[in-house]
Parts: C-alpha cells; structure tokens; sequence
C-alpha cells in the first residue's frame, strides 16, 4: 500500500488522540517507520500492523478502526490533499458513486505499485445502488464501508449501508447496497 | 469487409469528442461538443474568429482557405472572453460537408480550475489524460509537501539533538553529584549554581586573608575577566586545604569553579620537601624513578657524583647514564631484573662519570608504591672506589704474605710469632702451630749464626727500627741455610709498635753460587793469561782500565810502568788504526753497542808492530742504558795476521799465474794454429800431387801428427775455458741418433784399419727423436770415448751401447756406453782416471800418445750437461765407459735449420749512405761492407759533420750515426737534423750494447738501433729495412760448427768477423789490420799515461774508442777487460784490478801488434 494510506492512520490517531497515543500504536504495532513517504509503495502489512495496534491500544475492534479510517480518508486525507479530484467525481453521491469505477482506473494508471481493489456499480435506483468492491486483500471490507459513508458526509447526505453478501460468506466480492 | 469511409452521428462524435467545433466555410461555428457549450455557452452562428483566435501557432484567419491551412498541427486557441480557458486541440477538414472540425479538449492548470467552472470527470471523454494529468501534478504536489515535512522534521530533531548535546555537555561540566565542590559564578561574582558538595565552603582563607564566599568569588571573576584559559588557586576552609581550578566560560558568560581537597597531598607535599631537603644535602647520590626506571628526580649529590647536570639526568634511566665497559654486565642485568619486579636492591658495581672517569657505587634501591597504584623507584648512590681500593689493597697484601716465595712473619711487639706463611714453613721446617707464640731467634738460630747479627736484629726490634741483614739459620732438621732477613715494626698513629714483619728470603743458593763464581772468575782469568790472552776491564765511570799482568808482555812494559799501562796502550795504537778504536769506544760511550770484535795494530817500544784482537763485552749498565763497566781480551794475531797476508799473496800470485796462463794457452793456441792450418792444408794441396808409396807414407805420416796435434790444441783450449768458467752449453734440438751414427762414421776407418769391429749393439727404442741439448759437445765426448777405445784396444771389438733409464713426459736420461776389448786399466788407476794430464804409466804416453786431458775434458763437459760419467775396467780384460746424461723432450721444430739469408748483392745500387764516426776502423768495416752492395757512401767524422753534409746534400737516403764523437755526439746531431725538418732514417750504431740506450736513440729522433760489433746479415737486414728494399739471393750459410771453430781461433784475435763482413775482400782486411796496429797502440799509451795521471774519465774515454777495434778484430781476451776500464773511467772510480787491467790490455796489444804485423807488413 501506498505510503499515504498509512500516513493517513497515523493523521486520524494524532488527530484524534494525540502524538502519544500514536506513539503508542507504532510502538504496539512493531513498525519502526517514522515518517510514511505518501508516493512510496509500503508492505500492506504495515497496514494490517498498524490498524491492530490501533485497535489495541484504543481498546475497540478493528472493524471500527477501519470504518473510521474509510471516513477520515474521503473526509480528511481525500479532501485536503485531492479536494478537487474529489470533487469532479461528481456532484452528488449518486453520480460519484457512478463514476467511481473510472476514477479509480484512472488512479491505477497513474499509481503503477498500486494493486488497487475494483469497484463496480449496479442496480442504480433513483435512491439507491448496488457497489461491488472486488479486492485481492482480506479484511477491507469495512474500510470501504468507513469509505461509503464519509462520501455520504461529505456530500451531506444520509444513508444507509448494507452489506449485501461477502468474501467471509464464500462469495467472489462484497456487495454494498448504498441507500439514501 | 472494411468500409472506405467511418460514419458517426453526431451524438457518437459528442461522447468521443464532447469539446469538438465545426465551422463552415463562411467561418460560422455550426456545431459543438455539450462539455463544449458547458464552458463556452451556446455559440451556434457565431463567426469563429470573433469569438475565438489562433494563438499558437500565431493566424489571423480571415478565410476559410486560411483555416484549412491549419491542418495537422498542435493549435492553442483563446477565447475572446479571457475568463474562458484555452483550447488544445487540432483542425480537419471534412470535404464532403466543406467543414472543419476542431477535436480537443480545454486545457487546464489544476483540478480546482476544473471544479470552478463547474465540470466533473465524466464532462470529459474516458480517453482524454487531462484529469489523469492534473492528478499527477496534484501526487507531485503532494509529494513535495511530503519532503518538505521530512526536512523540517529532520531540522527540528536535530536541534533537539544540540539541546540535548548541550544539556549533557553542562551535566558533564557540572556533575551535581561529585564530592568535590562545584561552583558556577558569573562574571560579577554571583553564585549561578552549586553541587550540594560546595555547601561546605562559607569562609576560605586566600593568601592570608579570610573572605566570605560570595567575596572571594567577586575576586575569581575578577581574575578571570583577564583570561580565558583555566587557572588555578589554593585556599584553606574549616582546616582543609583545597584547589581551585577556574574555567572561564565567557561565551556562555560564566566561569566553573572546581575545588578539589588537597590537605593530604599538601601534607605529604611538606613531607616530601622535608625529605628533599634531607636528601639534596646529602653528599650521596639521590634519585627517584618512574616504574620504567626514568629518572624524575635527583640531588645535587648525583651531580658531583656523575658529573651530569640535574637537566642532563632528569629523563634517563640510571643505566644508560652510568654504564660503561667495565660495569659488570650480571649484576647490570640483575639490576635491571630487580626493578622489572619491583624488588629492592643493593648491589656494587662500576659506574661511569660524564667525563668517562669511573668509580665504584654502592647503590641502594627500595621500590615505592604511590598513591595512583604506581611503583616508582627510590634510589641511593655512594662512592666506594676508597673501599673498594682498600679492599683491593688489603687483598693483594694478604695474597702477597701468604703466596710470596719467601718466608713471611708476623710477631707482636715482644717479638713473638703471630702468623708465617707457607714458605715460611718450608724453609723452616716448623709449621705455624709449632712457632706460634715463639721468639724466632731462639728456634732457628744455632752455634754457627754470627752473634754480631743476632745482637743487631735484637737492638733494632727493641728500638723499633727496621733491620736488613744476612743469617745463617738452622732448619728443623738440623740442616744450616742462609737467609735475607728485612724486618721492621707496624705502628698505629700514635707511634705505638703494634706488630713486626719480616720477610726471609732462602739465599743459600745465591750463597752457594757466588762463592762458585768467585773460583770460577779466578780459575777463568789465570786460564785466559796462561793461554796468553790478556784480560782488560775498563770502568767508564773512574775512566781507569785495569789490565792483567801479563799485559806487559804485548807491550813489554818495563817495572815500574804499570799504573801508565793505559795511557801508555792508547799511546802504542798504529797510528792509522787510533780512528778506528777511537770509534769503537765513541760507540760504548753513546750506549749503541753492546760487544766488539776489533783488529788492530800496536807498535812496540823498538817499533816492531803487533797485531791484536781485541774483543770485550759489556758488563753493567745504568739507567740511561749506557755501559758502566765493559771487559775484555787482547790476543796477540800478529802471527795469523803474518799467515794472512802470505795466503792473500800466495792467491793473488795464483789468480795472476792462472791470468797468465790463460794468456799463455790463448797465444799458445793461436801461435799453433796458424803453421797447422798450413801444415794441413799443404798437406792435403800435397796428396793431390804423384807421389811414391813411401812419400805418401811419410805425407800420411805427417798428416796424422798435424792432426794429433790440433787434437791436443783443441784439448788444452778446451780444459782452459772449463777451468775459466767460460765454457758454455748449447740448448738445442738435435738428433741422437745420427750424432751416435756421425761419430762412429767418424772412428770407422781408424778401427778398421786396426782390425777392429765397432758396432751399435743396443738402441733402445724408447730413444725419444728429437732431443734438446747440445750435440757438438755429446759428438765431442763420444769421440773422445772411441777413440780411446779404439787405441787402446789391439784385438776384439768395441761396442756402443744407448739406453733410456728414465722417461718422463718432458725429460729422458740417457745412458751411453762405449765398451771395449782393449788393455784395461788397474784399480789404482781407475780412480785417478778423470785427473788432468793423467795417464797409467809413462809408457803408455810414450806409447799411445795423447795428454792425458781427454777423460778429464769428457768428465767436465758430462757434468757440464747435467750428467755423471763412471768407469769400469780390468786389467787386460778392457773398458767401459758409461755417461748418463738428461735432455728434455723436442720436436722437429726445434731444431735448427741451417741459416740462409738472401740478399741481393747490388740491393744499394744507387743509394747514397752518410757514414758518421770517428773511428775510422768502424768506418772502414761499414763502408767496406755498403759498397760492396753498391752504395755510395760519404764518410765523417763527427756530429757536426754530419748535420752540415746532410743539409747541404738532399739526396741522402740514410744516415748511420755512432752515438760517442767528438765536437758533437750522435744524439745532439740526431736532434739537430731533426729540428731541420729532415726526416731521412738515421740509424744507430754504437757499442754500447746496454740495455736502455735504443730508447735513448729513439727519444733523440733516431729511427733504429745496431749493436757493435754487428753481423753482418743483421746490419744489411736494418738498413734494407729503412731503405724499404726485397732482399734477394745472396747465400750465407752460416753452420754452427764453423761458428765454434771462429770462436776457439779468436783467443788473441781473429779476422774471420772482419772477412764476413768485407765478404771475404782481403784487402779490406789488411787496411783494418794495419789500421789496427798503427792506431791502437797510441790509443792504449795515452790511456795508460791517463790512468798514471789519475785522469781516469780520460782513460774511460780513450777505452771506449779503443772498444770497437777490438771487438772487430775478436780480442776476447780483452772483450770484457776493455768494457770493466771504460766503466771505471766513466764512474771515476779506482779499482784493485785496474792497474792490473792496464798492463793487461797494454801487453796483449803489444803481441797482437807483433803478430797483426807479421801478417801484414807495411807497404813501405
């Protein structure tokens, strides 16, 4: 993973918590990685580490450290750092949704390390669509589900996600219905 | 199957180009993307150029041909409104609908200029990269943003790190826990910090002040405003004793102060002063070293001990400061042992001073352990040479007294026996148990030691005075001896005897022989007078000589006399041997000599004269070695002396008597000869003539006799060169075969006449082919041995034998023997068969003829070559005669082949000779010989001469120059043509045949050099050379035999040297001779008169001119006599042999003459 993805776990624990307690985290997690380069490819261990060591020493689940972090990614490291890419991908959650598959290919062609998950959108309804996450790595899954809903504060709009089926179910990919 | 053309509709055309532009030809816009319209609004009929411009590249359109035009390029294109953004895009033109399309998209800087204007990423087709792009530059962004934290994170750790360097750098400066005070003030005194350790310190005492501390402080940051380096400063507080040591700060604007407790180093500092003190006084040498034995510290005692100054000692090691050659290496390295394991010492031994002067140090040494764990060394260094000489001293004496060869005592002050040595024990008898406590006297003396000398050792020791006298002593065992006694008291200080000693040397011995002596000098001197040499000494001290009595008889001495016998001796001296005694005595006197062996003469009162031999010796000496006292003999030789000077008579009488002899022989020979050579050569002129059987009897008869004759001339020649040393051996190759062959040729006949068979039985085949040596003389000896054989013997035969006794690869002994039937000879004979002029009975001469000389020649010429001749013989049975005789080992090479010289007889034809010298015998000879060749010559007589002739005359083609002339010499003229820049070949003719002389002609410009007398051959040979002339066909064989033959004819002179040269021109020969006897006998009158007249450099000369004529005419009788008078002349030295010489030369001239003018008489 890039580096810009841990960089952004380390954002949302000092933000959120202080220098200490992210000291805390890297010390829990065993990673002696002081300073994560954002264009710098990283293990995706250094990952998993780090959201565990979170999860420990903030005393929650990792699902919760990982829906946090999808939300401190659209809402934080998203919009401060691509706040305009952002905001082309549409001009409401529908039509960012809509237009994530070709937003995140073009990302993958420009991230030549990346080996990013696909994201494809079905059954669009005039309140609600189908988005398939389609993802080599395990345990992500409520990342994006974190990841939907910051998209949905950020474009102020409530909603509801379901987890239409899963990998853990013995399914190719997850499948979220995004209501709103 | 592809179709030509590609159809879009408009709406598939907008999603894939949703920016495009269509334009007619009349340049009105007629279509357009809906991303297009989204950002420029509705622009259907807008004229193109109206709303937009071509920016890159730079058109203005104003026709559609001008658009058209545009194809296929990159184009920018503005908007009119300048909030609109450019376009990026290109043109196509689309005949069949005679529009242009143009395809692109709007170019923005950043995804913000996107948004702003409303677009999202699906207004733009999936294929056009410009989101892709601001993306990137947005990741780029990002990046930077990335480095630029690191940099500052990386800024900011680092000032942590320099915090934190600078926090521990001042815990370090000032380490709150150290138990030594600790203060930091600033620089007006105040106390900025302080360890819990300073507390202590309320009031100190400094420089015999008492301040409160916040006082003393003010005046440290006084001092150290002035500095920035530490300094230090002691000062006491509640009876502790400490220093400060001041570190100003003045950057950080504070000094540190860090006290230290010194009040035990300041005791053990008072202390060590104390001890220093002690040490620098004392007079021994102190030092301290370091562990490594470095000295750090020493007094001043070590520098009057070493001679080093203390800076000079500071820094070495005691070792290499004070070791020398005689230091003893062991105890040097146990030293240094000690020391490597801290161990004390105590060890004597040499040390050197600075100057290379040594003493003996006794060194003590004591390893200290400092307070720091270190050891150092503290060391004492005494003088003990005083000791140690003591010591020695004592040691020796002891050594002396109990080794020495004489007897050695001890006794107390009442004279009785403490301690003897040994040899006191052996030349009493009485151990030292025996004596101890004894008067010596009452032990050793007895009846016959002299009481005078007893009393006189008793009132010495009584007196404590030292004693020295001689005593007879008794030894243990009854037996008397003699003894030397020297005895004197020991006393202390005070005068107060403490012991005697004495030393006994035995000199019974020394007794024993002087006694011998005396009898033996008495014996020795009545022996010396008896057998009548007179004994005489001489003391050089009183200058008194004292002779025996019987020294009145040399010189008869009347009664009376004798007290003036000295004076009257050196009275009696001949007076021309008073020098040489006079010396002798000078010599005695300067000390040079230690004997002498002199002869000399005495004259007696009635004035007869004695010859003496006096000898004498030196006695004593004193210190400057010069005789004191010498003795001496005079023996009477007058009687020998009378005998030598009749043998030196009776020789010289001889040596004159053989002279004469020779003489006689030589003119004997000659004068012999010559009417043989005509009785011979008649002879043989006679035989040729008819004659009767009884006349050809008698002409043999005669011709025998003649030959006979010439055998024993040739014989008596012989023996006289022999017994003159003068007959010398060849050494060349020759085979022995034939001359064995060639001498039984020779006898072949003669024995064939008697009836007689002469065979070769035995030739041993080892006979090596060429021998080396001379066959005339073997011919001679074999000859000599067959002919006696074949005289002797009447009946039988006679044989040779030759056998090799001995080969070895160079050399070959050869036996011969010539064994006969003949009379034989009886033992008695035998033995004196080799004496001269010996034959068995007189008979035997009468009968067989002969000298007698033969054996004795054989003999002679046997050894001459190296070898022994033996005879065997018996009465009436005959002879053998063997000679064994070694050759060396030749080859055909070496033997000598006849020597032909070819030379043309008119080879000077045309050549014009210049003949310089003042002899005109030499001239005459050279002339004679250059004409004959067909030369023309031009004589003169002296250098000058020949200067002037040849510069006046250029057709000279050689010049022959003698070297001695009168006026000027050959080499001053030889120079002086020269310089004339004429180079026509001179060569030398002198004869002075010594070795340097050809260099001198050489140096002096002359081309070569000829010896005279020269042969002929050799002269023709230089002068062809110079000439640079082939040599051609004139035979002149020379055999060795007729050389011989020349030479024995030659005793008194001959012409035959003269005939060779002249090639034989008789008349020639007649003027030499007469020319010979006209001029030579002035010559030797005026170099006698010259000699008589002691103008001996004259008689030199004189005998040099007469040099060459004898030479030519082979006088060689007078060869060398004429030679030793010229080399008397020239050194102006008178010779014995001299006078003797000149009457020699003077008598021989005379016969010549005679003999020379009998031959050719003067034409009147």
């Amino acid at each position: 993973m890039y580096g810009i993805v841990n960089r952004a776990i380390q954002d949302l624990i000092t933000k959120n918590y202080g220098e200490e307690v992210w000291d805390k985290v890297l010390q829990t997690s065993g990673v002696d990685i002081e300073f994560f380069l954002s264009n710098e490819p990283y293990d995706d261990d250094i990952t998993y580490k780090l959201a565990g060591a979170a999860a420990t020493t903030l005393e929650i689940s990792v699902a919760e450290v990982l829906q946090a972090f999808g939300e401190w990614w659209i809402l934080k490291t998203g919009k401060e750092k691509y706040g305009g890419l952002m905001q082309a991908g549409g001009n409401n959650l529908k039509e960012f949704l809509i237009n994530l598959p070709l937003f995140h290919n073009r990302i993958m062609l420009m991230y030549p390390k990346l080996t990013p998950p696909e994201f494809k959108i079905s059954d669009v309804q005039a309140n609600s669509l189908h988005v398939h996450y389609l993802s080599k790595r395990e345990g992500l899954q409520e990342f994006v589900r974190g990841l939907l809903s910051g998209l949905a504060k950020m474009f102020d709009t409530d909603i509801t996600i379901d987890l239409l089926q899963s990998r853990d179910e013995g399914k190719t990919h997850e499948i979220f219905k995004v209501s709103w | 199957m592809a179709s030509e053309s590609i159809h879009f509709n408009k709406e598939q055309f907008n999603i894939l180009f949703p920016f495009y532009i269509e334009i007619d030809s009349s340049l009105q816009i007629i279509a357009f993307g809906h991303s297009f319209e989204k950002l420029y609004g509705n622009c259907t009929h807008f004229n193109f150029t109206q709303r937009f411009a071509i920016s890159r590249p730079y058109s203005i359109i104003n026709t559609f041909e001008e658009l058209k035009k545009l194809q296929n390029q990159l184009l920018v294109i503005d908007s009119a409104n300048k909030n609109e953004p450019q376009l990026r895009g290109q043109l196509q033109f689309l005949p069949g609908n005679e529009t242009v399309f143009f395809v692109g998209s709007p170019w923005f800087r950043s995804v913000e200029e996107i948004v702003s204007k409303s677009l999202y990423i699906y207004d733009f087709a999936p294929h056009d990269p410009q989101i892709d792009l601001l993306h990137l530059l947005k990741a780029q962004e990002i990046r930077s943003d990335d480095l630029k934290e690191l940099a500052e994170n990386a800024n900011r750790q680092k000032n942590e790190l320099k915090k934190a360097n600078a926090e521990i750098q001042d815990i370090a400066l000032f380490p709150m826990q150290s138990p030594d005070p600790i203060i930091r003030i600033n620089y007006n005194g105040d106390i900025l910090r302080n360890n819990p350790a300073a507390s202590v310190l309320d009031f100190l005492e400094y420089e015999n002040n008492y301040y409160r501390n916040d006082q003393l402080f003010k005046i440290v940051a006084e001092k150290s405003k002035h500095t920035t380096t530490k300094w230090t400063f002691e000062a006491t507080s509640d009876d502790k004793a400490y220093s400060f040591l001041c570190i100003p700060m003045p950057k950080e604007g504070y000094v540190n102060i860090y006290a230290r407790d010194i009040t035990r180093q300041k005791e053990d500092q008072i202390q060590m002063e104390r001890l220093s003190k002690v040490a620098s006084a004392n007079t021994n040498g102190v030092l301290f070293t370091t562990e490594w034995g470095t000295i750090f510290w020493c007094n001043e005692g070590m520098e009057k001990l070493t001679g080093y100054s203390i800076d000079e000692i500071i820094g070495k090691t005691p070792v290499e400061l004070l070791r020398g050659p005689l230091t003893d290496k062991n105890k040097l390295s146990q030293l240094i042992d000690d020391v490597i394991y801290k161990r004390s010492f105590n060890n004597e031994m040499i040390h050197y001073r600075k100057d290379g002067s040594w003493y003996w140090a006794k060194t003590k040494g004591q390893p200290v352990l400092n307070n720091d764990g270190r050891t150092t060394y503290f060391a004492i260094i005494e003088d003990i040479t005083v000791n140690k000489e003591k010591e020695e001293q004592l040691r020796v004496l002891s050594s002396i007294a109990a080794e020495n060869t004489h007897g050695v005592v001890i006794a107390d002050p009442n004279g009785c026996v403490e301690w003897v040595n040994k040899s006191f024990e052996n030349i009493t008898g009485y151990s030292l148990d025996e004596i101890k406590g004894k008067k010596p006297g009452q032990v050793l003396q007895g009846k016959d030691t002299d009481t005078k000398t007893v009393e006189y050792i008793r009132e010495q020791i009584k007196n404590g005075e030292p004693f020295v006298c001689e005593i007879l002593n008794y030894h243990k065992s009854g037996s008397t001896y003699w003894l030397r006694l020297q005895g004197q008291a020991l006393k202390d200080k005070a005068g107060n005897i403490l012991k005697f000693f004495a030393i006994e040397e035995d000199i019974t011995k020394e007794k024993l022989l002087a006694e011998q002596l005396r009898e033996f000098e008495q014996k020795f001197r009545l022996a010396l007078e008896k057998i009548g040499d007179n004994v005489w000494e001489h003391d050089f001290r009183t200058g008194i000589t004292q002779f025996s009595k019987s020294e009145n008889n040399l010189l008869t001495i009347q009664k009376g006399e004798e007290h003036l016998i000295d004076k009257l001796w050196w009275n009696s001296i001949y007076k021309e041997d008073v020098g040489k005694v006079q010396e002798i005595d000078d010599l005695y006197k300067q000390g040079k000599i230690n004997h002498h062996h002199l002869e000399y003469r005495i004259v007696q009162p009635d004035g007869s004269v004695k010859w003496v031999l006096d000898r004498g010796v030196v006695l004593e000496k004193n210190r400057e070695n010069k005789p004191q006292l010498i003795v001496g003999t005079h023996t009477d030789i007058t009687n020998q002396k009378t005998i030598e000077q009749q043998l030196t008579q009776a020789k010289n009488d001889a040596e004159l008597s053989q002279k004469s002899k020779e003489v006689f022989l030589a003119n004997m020979s000659h004068e012999i000869r010559t009417p043989l050579n005509a009785i011979l050569g008649m002879a043989n002129q006679l035989r040729k003539s008819k004659l009767s059987e009884h006349q050809l009897f008698q002409l043999e008869t005669i011709n025998t006799a003649a030959e006979n004759l010439l055998v024993i001339i040739n014989d008596i020649l012989d023996l006289s060169k022999i017994e003159a040393g003068k007959l010398s051996v060849e050494k060349i190759g020759f085979e022995p075969k034939k001359v064995v062959t060639h001498s039984m040729q020779v006898l072949m006949h003669k024995a064939e006449e008697k009836g007689l068979s002469l065979t070769n039985s035995f030739c041993d085949r080892k006979l090596w082919p060429v021998l080396i040596g001379d066959p005339y003389r073997l011919n001679q000896v074999l000859l000599n041995l067959m002919s006696n054989a074949v005289k002797f013997t009447e009946h039988g035969a006679i044989d040779i034998r030759c056998r090799v006794i001995s080969d070895l690869p160079d050399t070959q002994i050869i036996e011969a023997s010539v064994e006969d039937t003949g009379i034989g000879m009886d033992e008695e004979y035998v033995s004196r068969l080799f004496e001269k002029f010996s034959q068995e009975y007189e008979s035997v001469s009468r009968k067989f003829g002969g000298t007698g000389l033969g054996m004795s020649i054989c003999k002679e010429l046997v050894e001459l070559m190296g070898g022994e001749i033996e005879v065997e013989s018996e009465k009436g049975k005959g002879t053998c005669v063997t000679f064994r005789i070694p050759f060396l080992k030749g080859s055909a090479k070496d033997i000598p082949s006849p020597v032909e010289e070819n030379i043309s007889d008119n080879f000077l034809s045309g050549k014009n000779i210049l003949v310089a010298d003042d002899n005109e015998m030499n001239r005459l000879v050279a002339t004679t010989i250059l004409e004959s060749y067909g030369a023309k010559v031009v004589n003169v007589t002296n250098g000058e001469e020949a200067c002037q002739t040849i510069l006046s005359n250029k057709d000279l083609h050689l010049v022959l120059m003698d070297i001695q002339m009168p006026i000027m010499n050959g080499y001053m003229a030889t120079q002086k043509i020269r310089e004339a820049g004429i180079k026509t070949p001179i060569i030398a003719l002198t004869a002075n045949a010594i070795r340097g002389e050809n260099e001198k002609c050489l140096n002096a410009g002359m081309n070569d050099f000829i010896a005279k007398p020269f042969k002929e051959e050799l002269f023709l040979r230089k002068i062809a050379h110079w000439l640079n002339k082939e040599m051609a066909h004139i035979r002149i064989q020379l055999a060795a035999t007729q050389q011989a033959e020349i030479e024995d004819a030659a005793k008194l002179y001959s012409l035959e040297g003269l005939k060779t040269i002249s090639q034989g021109n008789a008349a020639f020969v007649k003027k030499m001779a007469q020319l010979f006897y006209l001029q030579v006998p002035l010559s030797v009158s005026e170099m006698k008169k010259a000699f008589e007249e002691n103008e001996l450099e004259k008689m030199g000369a004189i005998a040099h001119k007469i040099k060459p004529s004898i030479d030519n005419l082979y006088i060689t009788s007078l060869k060398q006599i004429i030679r030793d008078i010229e080399k008397a002349g020239k050194e102006n030295k008178q010779t014995p042999e001299l006078s003797a010489n000149i009457e020699f030369v003077h008598h021989t001239i005379n016969t010549i003459v005679t003999q020379l003018q009998k031959e050719f008489p003067t034409t009147a």
